[in-house]
């Protein structure tokens, strides 16, 4: 090996070896006007030409008794969908959470079902969602919900969230949260909501570009909730061209029935003025006006037989603070009242008996038969 | 820190925009680089941060010394060396070497026993200790001046772009960029983006991909058939080459962006047709580190083939045990330096040159992969195993194979392939490059997995 004694000469030599190198051992090498090119064609295919395309290549089917399947309840590309759907097939679409979505119930055992039995039409739709508490409903109806733009709207209150501070989601230890993509991000502070800063950032891109939207309900409808390579290696023979069939049917198919046994509880109960989740409720309400919507507002009954109570005490003062707000409000609404013991599934769902009693009392109430007209 | 997360992404807008106002004055452009690389790298754990600047501190000692005229060159020169070479030894090596002295020990009924501690391997250890280590034996072997500016040289040794998995570079290539004002042209940030693209495509896209499923077979070999075995490994192969050169392209491009040119380090090393290629085009940056710093200080092919052989063969060794500190990694550098022993003289005649290319790219896809059954295997053991049941062709066992996986291997290879032909015409066609920067792009926003898995080099 023979040796050179400069070492400038050695070090220009090398750096000269260097940059007559290619720049990559592929082709993929784009000047910036291409790269210009590439950035428009980009974010013309995923904010308007690729979801434009499937979302008219998509055939959503909503039948009489319709309500989102649960597994698809973080699928807010279906919800969208859906809930453009429904505000053209039925005149009145109800909102809420579990309560009016009925869990535990089948399709035809629901509230907004009961009313339409009960009005022989069928002007209800079913457009709530499980776990939906009110600052989800907020960030749904904000994110996802020009759809039911100019619709009526029974909005449904269940008092069940304001039971303790980590219901109302004031609570300083980390909980898990129902719909936490629906909660705001960055502009509001959510003491239970302690995600990291780049899984919330990823959360407002998804709102905020319709491509990464529908990449979510590829996953969730058609990839069975996998992401493309975990579901290409669960199902290794098959063709993933073969899921996209383009013609879905997102109604709920069975529902179980409750079992458990429900126990006394002696929830604290917030005051309606300190309630981050009923300051929620009030945003969703404005929002819903601000879309033009024409709103009634059906409270939730309580199963008050499992209370103790000290606790009773407490939920019969926020109702009456409820009822007081409401009436304030000018908006119309239903209070239920307490059901008998055997109508509750447990802490503020119904059995099938209970769901048809409460549509009946619904569809004799007379604010809300005038407001119906 | 991972270049694909958005940690990094704040890292880089609030270093880069700095970095462009600072980097007229030499003195301050090198003191934020070096700023920001330390608060890259201690972002894992600040505690290592003290070996870097240890190896940093003792090698630039090593160099001013090596530069004063009546200087014991050599000592300086064993300082710096047995320096990072305990540093690797320790953190790396220790664990390895203790277990196995206990177990020989305990074979032969003596009452020693070496004691056994719990060390983190502290991440791109291995990549910097030869980049800095490189810098004293050049300066030593006079191809390189010495750095006196320690804020400078400290600069090389962590530059972040490279720091955790390389490419390993020299001080004759990053040092002398780092002596004057780098030059940040839109062609150089075109270039960075372009190489940031495809980097990150091959490490979410494809590497992360091919590991699903060489992970699902090689955590139970035992339950898979031999054909699923094969294309386990051959998944393993290609993710191992996805996410190192994935990780390579995002370090170059970044550098690009700063303006820094930095090495390739992989070239298509599949579409091989020899051995010898293959190392031409696997891990360049460690291949010609293991040429200058150890196959030709100890003797190269300057004396017979006896002594050509035996260097070749414990150079590729040595690569090997450096991947890792483990009996397979040993095999399997081993098995290259065999290889490459018996194909040394074949490569050349004319009986090789007259088989046709492909059958010659196959046979060393197929070479490579069987090599990377050790690589990836838990154990030599287990590894024995896996090529045990792949020879014997056990068709009992799960198949699983996923097709569209290796659809996607297809389309690649025969890109590559296409690359090093005459066909690369169609591919440098603007159209071509447009639409494949498009569908990576697509295919990342819409199915790349949200989860960031580590690089498999970091382990390094």
């Amino acid at each position: 090996m023979s040796e050179n004694n400069n070492p400038d000469q050695n070090q220009k030599k090398d750096i000269k070896h260097n940059t007559e190198s290619e720049i990559a051992t592929n082709t993929v090498i784009l000047s910036m006007k291409e790269w210009l090119a590439v950035g428009i064609s980009f974010i013309a295919l995923i904010f308007f030409l690729i979801p434009f395309v499937w979302s008219i290549a998509e055939k959503i089917s909503i039948d009489d008794n319709f309500r989102i399947n649960q597994d698809y309840n973080e699928d807010y590309w279906l919800y969208k969908a859906c809930a453009e759907k429904a505000s053209r097939r039925f005149p009145v679409l109800f909102l809420g959470d579990s309560v009016i979505w009925g869990r535990f119930v089948q399709n035809e055992e629901t509230i907004p079902a009961y009313l339409n039995t009960e009005l022989c039409t069928n002007l209800f739709g079913n457009i709530a969602m499980n776990g939906l508490h009110p600052a989800a409903m907020y960030g749904l109806i904000r994110h996802f919900g020009n759809k039911v733009m100019g619709s009526k709207v029974i909005i449904h209150l269940n008092p069940i969230w304001m039971n303790s501070i980590e219901e109302d989601l004031r609570g300083t230890e980390e909980k898990r949260i129902n719909q936490p993509r629906l909660l705001p991000q960055f502009t509001e502070r959510i003491p239970s909501y302690q995600e990291k800063i780049p899984v919330k950032s990823g959360i407002v891109m998804e709102r905020m570009i319709p491509g990464l939207l529908l990449a979510n309900h590829l996953r969730l409808y058609y990839f069975d909730g996998k992401n493309f390579s975990d579901w290409v290696i669960d199902n290794p023979e098959k063709n993933p061209l073969s899921c996209f069939n383009f013609s879905i049917n997102p109604l709920q198919k069975t529902n179980n029935v409750r079992t458990m046994r429900i126990f006394t509880q002696d929830w604290e109960w917030i005051a309606l003025g300190d309630s981050l989740q009923w300051s929620y409720f009030q945003k969703t309400i404005s929002t819903l006006k601000k879309n033009e919507n024409y709103i009634f507002i059906y409270v939730g009954s309580i199963n008050p037989y499992i209370m103790t109570p000290e606790s009773l005490k407490k939920y019969r003062k926020l109702q009456e603070e409820i009822k007081t707000a409401l009436a304030k409000n000018g908006i119309p609404f239903y209070f239920c009242p307490d059901l008998p013991d055997v109508m509750y599934a447990d802490a503020s769902h119904q059995v099938k008996e209970g769901y048809a009693y409460v549509a009946k009392l619904l569809a004799g109430d007379s604010a809300f038969r005038q407001w119906i007209k | 820190m991972l270049f694909h997360t958005w940690e990094f992404m704040i890292f880089f807008l609030i270093v880069f925009p700095v970095y462009l106002f600072l980097k007229k004055n030499n003195r301050y452009m090198n003191t934020w680089l070096l700023i920001a690389s330390y608060f890259f790298y201690g972002w894992w754990n600040p505690l290592y941060l003290i070996l870097i600047i240890i190896s940093t501190l003792i090698d630039y000692c090593a160099g001013i010394g090596l530069s004063r005229p009546k200087a014991r060159r050599y000592g300086w020169l064993i300082m710096s060396m047995v320096n990072n070479l305990f540093l690797l030894g320790f953190f790396k090596y220790y664990g390895f070497f203790a277990a196995n002295f206990n177990e020989l020990a305990s074979f032969l009924h003596l009452g020693m026993r070496a004691p056994l501690f719990d060390i983190t391997l502290p991440v791109g250890i291995s990549f910097f200790t030869f980049q800095s280590m490189s810098y004293t034996i050049d300066v030593y072997r006079n191809r390189l001046k010495v750095e006196t500016n320690f804020i400078r040289f400290a600069s090389f040794v962590s530059l972040f772009p490279q720091l955790v998995a390389g490419p390993i570079e020299r001080a004759s290539n990053l040092l002398l960029q780092l002596e004057k004002e780098p030059e940040v042209k839109k062609k150089m940030i075109s270039d960075g983006l372009s190489l940031f693209l495809v980097g990150l495509f091959k490490k979410i896209a494809l590497a992360d991909f091919m590991a699903k499923y060489a992970d699902k077979v090689y955590n139970s070999p035992g339950e898979f058939s031999s054909l699923a075995l094969v294309c386990g490994t051959i998944a393993f192969a290609w993710q191992i080459f996805f996410d190192f050169s994935g990780y390579t392209d995002m370090a170059r491009g970044i550098a690009k962006f700063m303006g820094f040119e930095l090495m390739i380090n992989f070239n298509n090393p599949y579409t091989a047709t020899g051995l010898r290629d293959f190392w031409q085009r696997w891990h360049i940056s460690l291949s010609t580190w293991f040429k200058d710093y150890v196959y030709i200080p100890l003797g190269g092919s300057r004396k017979n083939k006896f002594h050509t052989y035996k260097n070749m063969m414990l150079t590729m060794i040595i690569s090997g045990f450096w991947h890792g500190a483990a009996w397979t990694f040993l095999i399997w550098g081993t098995l290259h330096a065999v290889g490459r022993a018996l194909t040394m003289e074949l490569e050349e005649k004319n009986f090789y040159q007259r088989i046709p290319r492909l059958a010659k790219q196959i046979f060393i896809f197929a070479f490579a992969c069987l090599t990377w059954v050790y690589f990836r295997g838990r154990s030599v053991t287990e590894a024995n195993g896996i090529l045990a049941r792949i020879f014997r062709w056990d068709t009992a066992g799960r198949m699983e194979i996923p097709v569209v996986m290796f659809i996607m291997i297809g389309i690649i290879w025969i890109y590559e392939l296409m690359f090093n032909s005459s066909s690369r015409k169609i591919l440098e066609l603007a159209p071509v490059r447009i639409g494949l920067a498009l569908v990576m792009l697509v295919y990342i926003a819409f199915f790349a997995t949200a989860a960031h898995n580590q690089f498999i080099y970091f382990q390094f």
